[in-house]
């Protein structure tokens, strides 16, 4: 057995006639980042949405820790209680933050550990003081998200997310509905965690970002894995034409 | 009026239960061919009649204490006394009163005048008493016989369905009979002078211009016709409840107990024997 | 030239207030059954389970689409006779406007629902929640804000449709009125009164549905 914290072993999915993943195999070490990066389409978020179960695999494997479960397409799902379990091993940050909007900063960060932990209220509250903290946010505890800023949700979106205790952290394009400006302040939250040492996988288009933050990068076009290596590797001198050319149109750009 | 016929149209509407309906009719219409009103009367104890709330003379609840009145509340309970039962009294509407009782939700039902198309459906007793048919004329109006209102001009309201309605058209064929849903619909359109006259029998007509003399005048056309007023009970195989209930009303008549339930009726609503129209008899 | 005569029917107060009471607390019992009735329903139609969808859509089309003055005679006189099951006037008027109310709240409760956007969903889902939890915690929460307004207006129209069970001879304002009538031979007055009660009941509602509209309005 590998000490990989994720193993993704030929997982399928198609919607449809379009196949979004064909045959995904990867290893994700402890403590490790990922960067997944590649043209829209090229399956990545889809891989991503895969890992937490909001989108169920036709076929392959999926391994989280200890926590595995395998898909053949045709036999039956698993229970929507076992499926909701294996979501908590992931925490997952979306590109709209979907904060709930019923609920003050907080509440949204209590929600999990109250909710699906059945954790105290007392303690579920000093958590979500704490992981605001963390983000930066203390000030605004009692503030419902409509009076933040894009960057404010997407750090409470993170602390929500954190306070379940994953062994993962996702990250689904978390900067990209973000003014330029308040990209900033997300990533060195992100940067923080890398720091402690969280295990995480990026799906993003900042490639700057990723080469300074992610151990390893991903490279996906059409469903597959083009390219994955070590980040410098990858982004500075990319072995494949596919990369080379994704690349070249973020240089232009920049 | 409704009817079991308009029942029927209402639930050929729901045409995806029909055949479901049509197998559990079966099996309910079996169920009531074996109930007998009269065992069932006598073994629970329970006479149930209808009886219209705002039905004054024929009948009323006293609004201050919530009691019943009127001559068929009377009948009916010199009815119960003589079958050592209750008396339990089912309020209802002069329309809904054949599928009370189809529905067997009452066992029986007074103040209904025979008609064929009733008779159809539900079994009619011996007559209660005769009542004569009349017109309320709204002011300055003044027939003096059915030829007088037979004529196309004449607009004439009715509740439809009604002894009113079926007696108004087949008696003025010309004229525009004008349906409504309701006794008291017809009379407010005469009230509102959208009809020249409301086909009507007499004891309705003459408590309703004593109360609201602005209506017009009660006028017997001639030459006099009239129905009877009847009761209507389940139609069932064994005819022992009509045939008992039938033999007491000719009894009480031939005792005077009706006619002294009548009399006493019209009293309540200030109707002495003088406003009685000439000719009428009951 | 019709003499009005409101006097003749102000001896007449006690049925009035009785039958205005009578309206009132129909409305209130059938608003309440409905909006449990609606909210099955309603979430019935948005079941993983295809038979629970059918079923849902067999019941929300049958009472939507058949009027209600036929469903009340229906419910009153053909079902007990295909069943055998004794049901009395009330009983038989407070089912029939509950899952025909029903039938209208459990469209709009299944809109509001769909209203809420995906992501919010998804976010609960990614907690770990279960799809129950997720709708219970999350999604109702939210959409109960903007059915509010929608079913408000609905309850109005069920007020108005409890008139209705005056042909069962249940003592409503409208059966009670017909009751003044009847005995005063003062129709037109007495639906002068009837239609102005309605009115000043249903006045201060529509006031505030149309201020939560512009509340939510305003917080969107």
């Amino acid at each position: 057995m590998s000490t990989c914290k994720i193993e993704i072993s030929g997982v399928r999915k198609q919607f449809g006639d379009l196949v979004v993943l064909r045959d995904i195999n990867l290893k994700v070490e402890p403590g490790a980042v990922i960067a997944l990066i590649g043209p829209s389409g090229s399956g990545k978020s889809t891989l991503l949405r895969c890992l937490n179960l909001l989108v169920i695999p036709e076929g392959g494997r999926i391994r989280i820790g200890d926590d595995a479960f395998a898909f053949d397409g045709t036999a039956k799902l698993p229970s929507v209680r076992e499926q909701a379990r294996f979501r908590s091993n992931t925490g997952m940050v979306f590109q709209h933050f979907n904060l709930f909007p019923h609920m003050t900063v907080l509440q949204n960060v209590m929600e999990g550990p109250l909710s699906v932990k059945n954790m105290p209220k007392a303690q579920a509250d000093a958590l979500a003081r704490r992981l605001l903290e963390k983000v930066g946010l203390s000030d605004k505890v009692d503030v419902f998200p409509n009076k933040l800023s894009g960057g404010q949700k997407q750090r409470v979106a993170i602390a929500r997310a954190l306070a379940m205790e994953p062994a993962v952290m996702l990250f689904d394009e978390a900067t990209s509905a973000l003014d330029p400006e308040l990209v900033g302040e997300v990533l060195n939250v992100i940067r923080a965690l890398a720091a402690e040492g969280m295990t995480m996988i990026i799906v993003t288009h900042e490639i700057g970002f990723a080469r300074e933050v992610a151990d390893r990068v991903v490279f996906m076009r059409d469903g597959v894995i083009v390219e994955e290596g070590p980040a410098h590797d990858v982004i500075d001198s990319p072995k494949e034409e596919a990369t080379r050319t994704f690349l070249s149109h973020f240089h232009n750009r920049g | 009026m409704t009817t079991r016929r308009d029942l029927a149209g209402l639930l050929g509407a729901g045409a995806v239960a029909a055949t479901a309906l049509t197998l559990a009719s079966k099996e309910a219409s079996a169920q009531a061919a074996t109930t007998n009103t009269f065992e069932r009367i006598l073994s629970s104890k329970k006479l149930r009649i209808g009886a219209v709330a705002a039905g004054q003379p024929w009948t009323f609840k006293d609004r201050a204490t919530g009691k019943w009145g009127g001559q068929f509340v009377d009948i009916g309970t010199a009815l119960a006394a003589d079958m050592d039962v209750q008396l339990e009294i089912v309020e209802t509407t002069w329309g809904n009163a054949v599928l009370d009782i189809q529905a067997d939700k009452i066992d029986i039902m007074f103040g209904m005048n025979l008609t064929p198309k009733r008779a159809l459906v539900v079994d009619f007793t011996s007559t209660v008493y005769d009542s004569a048919l009349v017109v309320i004329a709204r002011p300055g109006f003044e027939p003096k016989t059915w030829a007088d209102l037979n004529d196309p001009k004449v607009k004439i309201s009715v509740d439809v369905g009604s002894a009113h309605d079926h007696v108004a058209a087949r008696l003025c064929p010309k004229a525009q009979i004008v349906r409504f849903k309701s006794l008291e619909e017809a009379t407010l359109a005469l009230r509102s002078g959208r009809v020249d006259a409301q086909s009507i029998f007499w004891m309705g007509g003459v408590r309703a211009v004593k109360r609201d003399p602005g209506l017009g005048k009660v006028v017997v056309p001639q030459p006099m016709f009239g129905s009877t007023s009847n009761a209507i009970v389940r139609r069932e195989v064994d005819k022992t409840w009509r045939d008992f209930a039938s033999a007491w009303i000719t009894y009480s008549r031939g005792l005077g107990l009706i006619r002294e339930a009548v009399v006493n009726s019209l009293a309540q609503v200030d109707l002495t024997m003088d406003d009685i129209p000439p000719g009428v008899t009951f | 030239m019709y003499t009005w005569r409101f006097d003749a029917v102000w001896g007449y107060r006690e049925l009035f207030l009785t039958g205005t009471a009578v309206t009132i607390g129909l409305t209130i019992a059938v608003v309440v059954l409905g909006l449990l009735i609606g909210l099955v329903a309603g979430l019935g139609q948005l079941s993983r389970s295809p038979v629970l969808r059918w079923l849902s859509w067999l019941y929300i089309e049958m009472f939507r689409l058949t009027p209600l003055l036929v469903l009340l005679l229906w419910f009153y006189y053909a079902l007990p006779m295909l069943t055998g099951i004794k049901i009395d006037a009330l009983t038989a008027a407070v089912v029939t406007l509950s899952l025909y109310g029903g039938s209208f709240y459990a469209e709009v409760i299944r809109g509001g629902i769909v209203s809420i956007e995906a992501g919010q969903s998804e976010a609960g889902m990614a907690l770990g929640m279960t799809p129950g939890k997720v709708m219970r915690r999350i999604v109702l929460p939210q959409a109960i804000k903007r059915m509010i307004p929608p079913l408000m207006n609905q309850s109005i129209i069920q007020f108005k449709n409890t008139s209705l069970v005056s042909v069962l001879a249940v003592p409503d304002l409208l059966y009670q009125g017909q009751i003044v009538a009847m005995d005063t031979y003062r129709a037109l007055e007495v639906y002068t009164v009837i239609a102005a009660i309605y009115f000043v009941v249903l006045l201060p509602l529509t006031v505030i549905v149309k201020r939560a509209e512009r509340h939510l309005a305003h917080s969107n």
